[in-house]
Parts: structure tokens; C-alpha cells; sequence
């Protein structure tokens, strides 16, 4: 008998210590904090274009055995005019809006704003990260935004692996996103022409879709004590909508004056010619990301460059810098430079010509290579951008840490019209654009 | 695509570096990676609403990680 209880109480033993390891294990697992940083951006364009709010809540937890489950809540207010792509002209020029009330005039020699532009729009993100035997660590992830006029939903998987003592580490994520275009007034029809009040033409009540795919493949690779280096390589590619539906072109005659609108039936027809942005409908792209930490005596570098190529002939070039001086007493300040370039896309046009060829027959002069596309979203031009910013930071304890920056962007363009078109003449056909952003971002646990 | 075979030979080449024993650092020379400002994406809000500010202004995006996307902005 005492032989078969022997193992019995033994088992009792275990049974009662591991039942306390595992209290105990539970009273741990309470005891890790919610790990939370927020921040809120302000950004703000001068000469009364967009201003964005943008307050972020990320929230984080360990639940054990290092399982880290993320939350994210983001806001973003828009506010302002944006450009509708019709340039300068040496006379006023009046739009209706996308949702067919109310117009805006745009005065002579300066850039036409849609002022109609005000979105809101909110974003929830879910993660859970995970070990994945001795060497992996797994994430997968969900993310669904909306605005007015936009619904997106992303969902994003990815795997890292520790080799060489953990000074090497190699990951590989996915990352697939479809997104849902409802324009205010509809979606227009791409190269026809800007209507004045309802637009017979745009599609009733219909939207349109988006696809894209996304895969990285990182290798971070610990260089030596002072010294972290990380290569990134991504592919995209996305399908379907690809147009702006609020952006036009001006039509413009040889001389540089507004062209007027060659169809004359109807009363709501504009009176000067504007037609509609047109892009492919797929596009694909690549870049590679270089990016460093070195860490001096006691401040930090940052230096990262990406080179970024697609099939929409964008090229651009990214160098970014920042340098964190600690000054004691747990503070940093720490300035900021980044320098971008990029050249236009194929189908770029700052403003098409009258008696230019359309695919769709519009103003067709029977030339073999009519325009598929045309856009002149100056987002797709040659340009070139400058960011110059300082952020100061202290820390206040245990992953508690506030910080504000105050950055300002700068984006060039050389764009211009040929000096035979004289109406033109004088007028900044491409405006810089300048923007202050201030951010303050205060993390802390709970 | 040529490029993207070339940043595929790259990513192999960094990988096969590594392998070297001169790289890298023991466990007991991990204090300076192991502080908030040497991890790749110290701050991720600020990345976050940098990406989705130049996704809005510029034609790139991506490259740190799945950058931009989930906005109507561009």
C-alpha cells in the first residue's frame, strides 16, 4: 500500500507546487503593465491650405511567456484647400465643387484650391506577436480605416529569425490591403470633361476598389557594439482604382490661355475645358532601405537612405538624418534633416494641350499614340522635398518619456510652361509648398 | 525587375556577411543595443505619422515597413 501511495503524494507534491508556480506565474502575468504611447501631430500648410490633427493611442501588453498584444486608435481631422490640378491662369476661374453645391473661384494668377476638401477619418489596428519556437518570433495583424469617402482594410502576417547568437536577424512580412473609393458625386469618367453642378456623367452610386499586395524581406544585422545596420527589400503592387476623382487638367490653348470647352450642349457645362485625371489601373514598386544606428559615447545617429522605383516611371531618392545629443538629466535634443527627390511619372502633365489626343475620342486628331492617362497631381511630378526639424525628449522613468518636435517641410518644383506661351507669362505655374508639423508624444504604463 | 534581383543578391550578400565571425557582438556586449534609442523603429508613433504624412505629399512609400496605405490621400 505505502508503495502505491508513495507516488500518490508524490504527485500531490508536484501537482500542488506547480498549481502554486502557476498562481504565481498568474500573479506575474497581472502585474505586467499596459505599456501606452500616444502622440498627437499638427500639421499645418501656409497660404491656408490643408491643416491635419492627428491623435494616436497604441496600446501594448504582455500576456505572458513574452506574447505581446498591440492596439492602435488613430484620428486624423482634414481641413483646408487642396489643389484640384488646374493651374494658374491670367484670368479668374470658377469650379463647382465635387458634390455639385456651392463653387469656388480660383483669382487670376493663382493656383486653384478646392475648398470643399474636409475629411475625418479613424483607424483601428490589432496585433499579436508571439515566440515561434527558440529562434522566431511570429506577428500577424489587422487594420480597417474609414473616411467619408474611403473604407480600407489591411491584414498583415510576418516571421523573424534570430541566427548568429542574435546579431543576425532575417524577417519576411505580407502585408495585403483592399480599399473601397466612394467619391462625393460619384466617380467621374477618367479624360472627360469637368461639368458644372450634378455630373450626368459619373458613375450613380458607384464606387470602386483596390487591391494591394505587399511583401518585405529585412536582414538586421548587429555590426559591432556601437554599430545596428538593417536592409529592407519591398515589392508592391496594387490593382485596380488608381485615379484621383477630385483632380483635373487645365486644357490649354498654344498660347497658354484657358482653352474653352468644345462641347456646347447643356446648360451645366463648364465654360473653360478641365478633364478628368486618368491613371493605370495597376501599378507595381520596389525599394530598398538602408537604415543605421550608431551609437557614439553617449549620443545616437540615425542615417537611413531608400532608393524607390515603379512602373509608373517614379524614381526618388530618401536620405534621412538625425542625430539624438544627450545633454543629461535623462533630456535629448535631437535635430532632424531628410532629403527627398523624385521624378515624374510617365503620364505627368502640369497641363495638356488643345488638339492633344485622347484614347477615349475626346478632341481626337487621329494621331496613332493617343493619351491613355494623364494626371497633374503635383504629387506625381518632379520635385523636390526638404525637411528640417528639431525634437527635444526626456525621460521620466520606466518607459515613461515625453517628447515634441517641431519639423518643417518644404516641396520644390521646377514645373513650368514653354515662353511661347505668353498668356502664362508671370504666373508661378508651380507654387512651393511649406508646411509646419508639431508633435508631442507622451508614453507611459499602467 | 532587375533591380529588385539586384537587392536580392544584396540581401544575400549582407546575409552571407554576417556569417562571419568578426560581426556581431557577445551576449555580455548587448548594453548599448539593448537601449530604446539603437532599435531599428525607436519611436513607431512618429514613424507612423511621418509615413502617412509623406504617403499624402509624395509618390513613394514603404521601405522601413509597409509604409502609408489605409488612407484615401493619395
Amino acid at each position: 500500500m505505502q508503495l502505491i501511495n508513495k507516488p500518490n503524494s508524490v504527485r500531490l507534491a508536484l501537482a500542488a507546487a506547480s498549481s502554486s508556480l502557476l498562481a504565481g506565474a498568474a500573479h506575474a502575468e497581472e502585474k505586467t503593465p499596459w505599456l501606452v504611447d500616444s502622440a498627437l501631430a499638427v500639421y499645418s500648410e501656409s497660404d491656408s491650405r490643408v491643416t491635419a490633427v492627428e491623435p494616436i493611442v497604441a496600446l501594448r501588453k504582455d500576456m505572458g511567456g513574452d506574447r505581446m498584444l498591440g492596439l492602435k486608435l488613430t484620428l486624423d481631422s482634414l481641413t483646408g484647400a487642396s489643389p484640384n490640378g488646374a493651374i494658374a491662369a491670367n484670368e479668374a476661374q470658377t469650379f463647382t465643387g465635387p458634390s455639385g453645391n456651392g463653387s469656388y473661384t480660383a483669382p487670376k494668377g493663382e493656383t486653384p484650391l478646392d475648398t470643399e476638401f474636409k475629411d475625418t477619418r479613424a483607424a483601428v489596428a490589432i496585433s499579436w506577436e508571439q515566440p515561434w519556437g527558440e529562434r522566431n518570433r511570429v506577428s500577424v495583424g489587422g487594420n480597417i480605416s474609414r473616411e467619408y469617402d474611403f473604407t480600407s482594410a489591411a491584414l498583415s502576417a510576418a516571421i523573424a529569425r534570430d541566427f548568429n547568437n542574435k546579431n543576425t536577424t532575417l524577417s519576411f512580412g505580407v502585408n495585403v490591403e483592399t480599399d473601397i473609393i466612394d467619391a462625393v458625386g460619384g466617380i467621374p469618367d477618367p479624360l472627360t470633361s469637368l461639368k458644372v453642378g450634378p455630373n450626368p456623367d459619373h458613375k450613380d452610386g458607384g464606387s470602386e476598389n483596390k487591391t494591394v499586395s505587399d511583401l518585405l524581406l529585412g536582414v538586421t544585422q548587429v555590426m559591432n557594439r556601437h554599430w545596428l545596420t538593417q536592409l529592407n527589400l519591398s515589392v508592391g503592387t496594387s490593382s485596380g482604382y488608381h485615379s484621383d476623382p477630385y483632380k483635373v487638367l487645365s486644357v490649354l490653348n498654344t498660347d497658354g490661355s484657358l482653352s474653352t470647352n468644345p462641347a456646347t450642349s447643356g446648360p451645366d457645362l463648364n465654360s473653360k475645358w478641365y478633364l478628368y485625371d486618368s491613371r493605370p489601373d495597376s501599378r507595381s514598386r520596389q525599394s530598398l532601405y538602408w537604415g543605421n544606428k550608431i551609437h557614439l559615447t553617449e549620443d545616437v545617429i540615425d542615417v537611413s537612405y531608400r532608393y524607390y522605383t515603379d512602373d509608373w516611371g517614379i524614381d526618388s531618392h530618401t536620405l534621412d538624418f538625425r542625430y539624438r545629443y544627450e545633454f543629461g538629466g535623462n533630456m535629448y535634443l535631437e535635430p532632424h534633416v531628410r532629403w527627398y527627390s523624385q521624378t515624374a511619372a510617365d503620364f505627368y502633365h502640369l497641363y495638356l494641350n488643345k488638339g492633344v489626343a485622347l484614347d477615349n475620342g475626346v478632341n481626337s486628331s487621329g494621331a496613332a499614340s493617343a493619351l491613355d492617362y494623364a494626371s497633374a497631381d503635383s504629387r506625381l511630378g518632379e520635385f523636390t522635398g526638404t525637411t528640417f526639424g528639431l525634437k527635444y525628449g526626456i525621460e521620466l522613468g520606466r518607459n515613461t518619456e515625453f517628447n515634441i518636435r517641431v519639423e518643417q517641410y518644404q516641396q520644390t518644383s521646377n514645373a513650368g510652361a514653354p515662353a511661347s506661351m505668353t498668356a502664362l507669362k508671370g504666373l508661378d505655374l508651380s507654387p512651393d509648398l511649406t508646411a509646419m508639423t508639431v508633435l508631442v508624444g507622451y508614453s507611459f504604463e499602467f | 525587375m532587375s533591380i529588385t534581383l539586384k537587392c536580392c543578391a544584396l540581401l544575400v550578400g549582407i546575409s552571407l556577411l554576417s556569417g562571419c565571425s568578426s560581426l556581431g557582438v557577445k551576449p555580455w556586449e548587448r548594453d548599448l543595443m539593448a537601449k530604446k534609442s539603437m532599435q531599428p523603429n525607436s519611436y513607431p508613433l512618429e514613424s507612423a505619422i511621418d509615413d502617412h504624412t509623406y504617403f499624402s505629399k509624395e509618390a513613394s512609400a514603404g521601405g522601413r515597413g509597409f509604409g502609408g496605405g489605409g488612407c484615401g490621400c493619395n
